[in-house]
């Protein structure tokens, strides 16, 4: 068995223990390490965190946050909310380095192992952690958290996600085979077969180490329909470097305190306690910011980045994007069945005038592929990206459909997606350009939880918008998801073989080509694998990329040591405020 | 709508006595100020909701994002709105929008409330027992929420909204013409006509009717503002019409409060002034009417 | 009088009976449901069915009726989907919000609208009576979410004099103590905090006026009426033809007797507010029923929609109860049959 360790992780440790080194009052490290990503929205990041002032030690943060957290019992999280929280009072085996989508480092565990054939992994643990229950974090402890995944309790069964979604399924369907205490601090995992992301997947807060007695003491495993069950409301337990003192208002408030006995003092908390107050109106969070009523705001719309950036008491941080949007066709419904068609919507519309109206100030960037433009597999000008009005007529004209066309394109109410920021707006900017092509627009919306994404995810729109925040940087989590076929009956179209209910992208290439990428556990390899599969999917036309979104958020000045990132892994102990702000 | 619906609702606890003097009434209500300034925002409100293709500058649902958020200007009296279009046309489109609505609510709310009224107050009984209970739990649903649910399940469109706001003045107009059918059952007239040997249908037809409906044609007068304003607020939450180019004050005033700070943001006004005024013009006259069908609180 | 209490209270069976019926077969009846807010974009059909099958929506719609009824019956009124806390935990920790809320707005309704329908029942006719007469229906007309907006961005964006969202300064409020979440009562009583109180008094004025406008035209108008109506009786023209000053007759006479009907209203509008004011409460960030029900409904969390309505609408049936038996205590010559 030949031990693999990934050139990342030796690289991002070494600055992670350069860096802690120092005494706590040095500047946080990440403020010096520029961020390993090289997408352009990352330079913000350096600029909030000047090398040059001393951090300092206490005070409160008040975050205005956009809801409630959801659930804290970590492998049910999934809702941003939630990650952000727990992303402080959890910790996780490996760590997205600060600021980056893809760079590992240590966690809960100090380094591990992969087998030759990918299927076995040993960690090796951190010593002397404890929980903020003052239990023991080790093997056992881990084996534990780790066995709660594979056989998850029944009750939470459905409740999850990113369980079912990592691993496929529970008990002896679960990606994980077995897991196995070697000693107190080593214990391995076996897969069922290899997966290439699965690294990466572990840094997700759901797959963070909670405590066991904890989650025993409150009954976590009945399920959210027992009453008895008050585990993450009264007692989320966890090794990170902020604990949970028993301060929820629903509606009002959530507050955590710093975790005085963290296990890694350099890396302690810098603030006491940090206040997150749900402002779901975008205006609001920022009046409330201009007011000082909170120092820093999650998700800034569009529209306000410039009142930020123009204020010289406040700063923007930009996270690099990570969000697709865009335009959807199904290729199993008139006219759309027609390549021809869709290459004309494609070229109809004027990307960049919707993106500069929708997107104002930098928030989003025109795109040109499923992926976003900082992965590997991106390849540029992979999907139609150009605007050429003539050349939409002309396809039109030679298409099954000539002029008029009619078509019917759905957009979802009551929702604002980071990619998505004002669905409405965006169709009613667009249908004047698909008519000036020859297109006869039909509009019709639903509710996004009412009814739209389950319309959508089985295929009963001819045309429609949809879009994506990946988890993280590769694309088995985007496209993979997006063209995944399935025998299931959807759209009432009972399908023998496998069929992709959304999109109608039923190319069995296509299938090919991304079940071996996915597969397939050399990165290299991998990433060459995906861009042929992206070449594959791109040219049967089953989208428009329409923008590539990040987001932002806008703080005082005296708030310093924030590193943004593109997958929201954001780390607050690295925060600090000026003394007396 | 929980708020829209108070002054609504008010009619219920402060019956109006039925008078039979229509037409000094009539005469009355000419001699408030207020009232004919009601009946004068009125027409202003249908006149132009009625000449719209006529009066209005531009074509209500063309423009391009490339002239997006234009000041107004002598070209665009009220400027252009997010998606490069002439607000002022928008605006008078738009009363089309709300006449539309609130004529539509309020007939299909007074055809049903008062047929389930008119069997309530007539029939008594364990039928009346019923109906009531289903106007009790009517009336004690949130009137928003109700609302939102109507809309979200029959999809979206101004028939829909109007349907939705009409099943919340169903309860309203039935409880007010059975209580008023009530009250006129036992009184002093009716019981000379039964003495005189009058049958009971004609009784029912010459005498009940016409008086128990006068409360109800004032809370109607109310009931057509609060469509307006209830089918503004649903908009504004984002339920507006099916073709979200047909221009509605309440989605016009969201649209141009979210862009708040890209353009002229005081655009945002235009829309909620002509909500306030057609509005006020039913209240007014709603207002007016209460007063001059009212013996007790003549002047 | 304890009879006509009792047939009102067996009254309330059957209604909320209904009620549980009629909503929960609303509430289904809507496309779309809380697995879509649960999974999101890009979900297979497998998975929307096992979300499905855990959360029970699969049964057929009685027995999740039945099922429903049952736990009420044992008090649980069941879990959110979205979040997975009881909906009554939720309810009693957002209720307080919702209630200083709409105290503070019948506070600003009855404070301003008393004194103005008396003034104008007085002067009945006159410039001034007009003007409150215009003025309250001006005010019966303005949507609230304009009026929340224009408060909002006039009195806190612009002048910067007052806050415009939120229940408190987090800076300056100590949530430590009591945790009843009454804010008004827990700074001025168990944390004796003045700085506090003003702060929690200050962030209520803005959402105060803007959902007291309503009642406050309201009540102004039934003063009115009501006051008016009282001057005419014969016992007020018989004290001032006895001689009694003005300000007697007001405080003895006239106030007391116009007060019933106005009693009555300020019960019932209260009872509406109670109802979760979702655009204020949207508008201000208020943590409080109507924001949270508004957010359920988005979300198609249909335990939190059943459970919450039904909550609220009892209450408001409970409040019109209560108005209802005060109105027979104050006016014996009521006959109850």
């Amino acid at each position: 068995m030949l031990r693999l360790r990934t050139g990342a992780l030796i690289a991002a440790a070494a600055i992670a223990f350069a860096a802690c080194s120092g005494t706590a009052t040095t500047a946080p490290q990440a403020s010096t390490a520029p961020p390993a990503s090289t997408a352009p929205g990352s330079s913000a990041a350096a600029s909030v965190a000047p090398s040059g002032p001393t951090a300092v030690n206490g005070g409160t943060w008040i975050f205005g946050s956009a809801s409630d957290p959801s659930t804290l019992d970590a492998i049910l999280i999934q809702d941003g909310e939630s990650f952000r929280i727990a992303q402080q009072i959890y910790e996780t085996l490996i760590k997205l380095k600060a600021g980056s989508s893809s760079d590992l480092e240590p966690g809960l565990a100090k380094s591990w192992d992969t087998s030759t054939d990918g299927l076995t992994y040993t960690f090796h643990l951190q010593t002397g952690v404890k929980f903020s229950d003052g239990t023991a974090f080790d093997a056992d402890a881990a084996v534990a958290n780790i066995n709660r995944w594979k056989n998850l309790p029944k009750p939470l069964q459905g409740d999850d996600y990113y369980d079912i979604t990592v691993f496929g399924g529970y008990g002896d369907n679960s990606l994980i085979k077995a897991v196995t205490k070697v000693d107190a601090a080593t214990f391995s995992m076996t897969l069922t077969k290899p997966k290439a992301d699965f690294l990466t997947a572990m840094t997700l807060i759901p797959f963070a180490m909670q405590s066991p007695t904890a989650l025993a003491a409150h009954h976590a495993d009945l399920g959210s329909k027992d009453p008895t069950n008050d585990y993450w409301q009264k007692a989320p337990t966890g090794t990170g470097p902020f604990m949970f003192a028993g301060d929820f208002v629903p509606g009002d408030h959530y507050t955590i305190v710093k975790n005085p006995n963290y296990w890694d003092p350099a890396n302690a908390a810098h603030l006491d306690k940090i206040t997150f107050q749900p402002i779901a109106d975008s205006a609001n969070r920022l009046t409330a910011l201009k007011s000082s009523t909170v120092d820093t705001i999650d998700f800034v719309d569009a529209t306000q980045l410039k009142d930020i950036s123009s204020d010289s008491s406040l700063q923007l941080l930009t996270r690099p994007p990570l969000a697709i949007g865009k335009l959807g066709f199904n290729q199993l419904q008139k006219p759309f069945n027609d390549i021809k068609v869709r290459q004309a919507a494609a070229y109809a519309i004027d990307k960049a005038a919707l993106i500069s109206a929708f997107f104002p100030n930098g928030a989003g960037t025109v795109a040109d592929s499923d992926l976003i433009n900082n992965m590997p597999a991106y390849a540029a000008n992979a999907a139609i990206s150009g605007f050429d009005a003539s050349k939409a007529k002309t396809l039109l004209q030679s298409s099954s459909c000539p002029p008029p066309c009619a078509i019917t394109f759905w957009y979802p109410d009551s929702v604002s997606r980071p990619y998505m920021l004002d669905p409405k707006g965006e169709y009613e900017a667009i249908k004047p350009m698909l008519e000036a092509a020859g297109f006869t627009v039909t509009p019709n919306h639903k509710p996004w939880h009412g009814g739209y994404l389950t319309d959508e995810a089985n295929g009963v729109y001819p045309m429609f918008f949809i879009g994506w925040i990946y988890d993280y940087a590769d694309p088995a989590d985007g496209p993979g998801l997006f063209y995944a076929t399935s025998t299931a009956d959807c759209n009432g179209i009972k399908q023998t073989a496998a069929h992709n209910c959304e999109f109608g992208e039923d190319n069995p290439a296509v299938a090919a080509a991304m079940n071996k990428a996915i597969s397939e556990p050399d990165l290299a390899t991998r990433t060459q694998d995906w861009k042929d599969a992206m070449t594959l999917i791109n040219a049967d036309v089953p989208d428009v990329p329409l923008v590539w979104a990040g987001s932002s958020l806008g703080s005082t000045i005296h708030v310093h040591g924030y590193i943004p990132s593109p997958t929201q892994s954001e780390y607050f102990n690295l925060v600090w405020k000026d003394a007396g702000s | 709508m929980a708020t829209g619906n108070v002054a609504l609702r008010q009619v219920l606890e402060e019956p109006i006595k039925g008078s039979s003097l229509w037409r000094d009434a009539g005469h009355r209500l000419l001699r408030t100020p207020s009232a004919m300034v009601g009946l004068f925002l009125i027409g202003l409100f249908v006149f132009v909701a009625v000449l719209a293709p006529i009066i209005s500058p531009y074509n209500p649902t063309a423009g391009s994002i490339i002239h997006r958020f234009e000041v107004p200007s002598i070209q665009h009296l009220l400027g252009t709105d997010l998606q490069g279009r002439d607000i002022l046309s928008r605006i008078l489109w738009g009363a089309r929008s709300s006449l539309w609505v609130s004529i539509l609510s309020v007939t299909l709310g007074l055809l049903i409330g008062l047929f389930a009224g008119a069997i309530s107050g007539f029939v008594g009984g364990w039928v009346d027992f019923w109906i009531m209970r289903v106007v009790d739990i009517m009336l004690s649903l949130p009137g928003l929420l109700l609302t939102i649910t109507i809309v979200v399940f029959m999809g979206p469109g101004l028939n829909t909204i109007a349907f939705a706001i009409a099943i919340e003045n169903v309860p309203i107009f039935a409880r007010i013409l059975r209580s008023s059918i009530l009250g006129l059952k036992e009184s002093d007239f009716t019981t000379a006509a039964r003495s005189i040997g009058a049958k009971e249908s004609r009784i029912l037809i010459n005498h009940i009717m016409p008086n128990a409906l006068t409360p109800v044609i004032v809370a109607a007068t109310l009931a057509l503002a609060t469509a307006i304003v209830d089918a503004a607020g649903l908009g504004f939450l984002g339920f507006g019409p099916q073709d979200p180019s047909t221009p509605e004050w309440g989605t016009m005033l969201t649209d141009t409060y979210r862009y708040l700070t890209s353009g002229a943001g005081f655009t945002a006004l235009f829309p909620g002034i002509a909500i306030i005024l057609s509005v006020l013009g039913f209240n007014l006259l709603g207002d007016g009417l209460r007063e001059a069908l009212d013996p007790r609180l003549k002047r | 009088m304890l009879k006509y209490i009792v047939r009102r209270l067996l009254l309330l069976i059957p209604i909320l009976f209904g009620l549980s019926l009629f909503i929960i077969v609303f509430v289904h009846a809507l496309p779309g449901d809380p697995c879509s807010s649960i999974l999101g974009e890009h979900t297979s059909p497998d998975r929307l069915a096992a979300c499905r099958h855990g959360l029970g929506l699969d049964k057929p719609l009685y027995q999740q009726y039945f099922d429903y009824m049952n736990g009420l019956i044992h008090g649980n009124f069941g879990i959110s989907a979205t979040n997975r806390v009881s909906v009554l935990d939720s309810f009693v920790a957002r209720f307080p919000a919702t209630v200083e809320l709409s105290l503070a707005a019948m506070l600003v309704a009855i404070g301003i609208g008393v004194p103005l329908g008396v003034a104008a029942a007085k002067r009945q006719g006159s410039v001034f009576d007009n003007f409150a007469t215009v003025a309250s229906l001006i005010g019966i007309s303005i949507p609230i979410f304009f009026l929340g907006l224009l408060l909002a961005y006039v009195f806190g964006v612009w002048l910067h004099w007052l806050p415009t969202l939120g229940r408190v300064n987090h800076r300056l409020y100590d949530f430590t103590g009591a945790g009843t979440n009454f804010l008004l009562w827990e700074s001025l009583v168990i944390n004796r905090n003045i700085p506090e109180f003003l702060d929690v008094v200050s962030h209520l004025i803005l959402p105060a006026i803007a959902l007291g406008t309503i009642p406050l035209a309201v009540v102004a108008r039934i003063t009115r009426s009501a006051v008016l109506e009282v001057l005419n009786e014969d016992y007020v023209r018989t004290a001032r033809a006895k001689g009694l000053t003005n300000r007697r007759i007001d405080s003895r006479h006239v106030l007391r007797n116009a007060m019933l009907p106005i009693a009555t209203i300020i019960g019932l509008q209260t009872g509406l507010l109670l109802g979760g004011a979702v655009l204020t409460e949207t508008i201000f960030s208020w943590g409080g029923v109507g924001s949270w029900l508004f957010q359920a409904a988005v979300d198609k969390d249909f335990v939190v929609i059943q459970s919450g309505t039904l909550i609220l609408a009892t209450l408001f049936v409970l409040v019109n109860l209560t108005v209802d038996i005060s109105y027979a205590y104050l006016n014996p010559r009521i006959r109850y049959s």
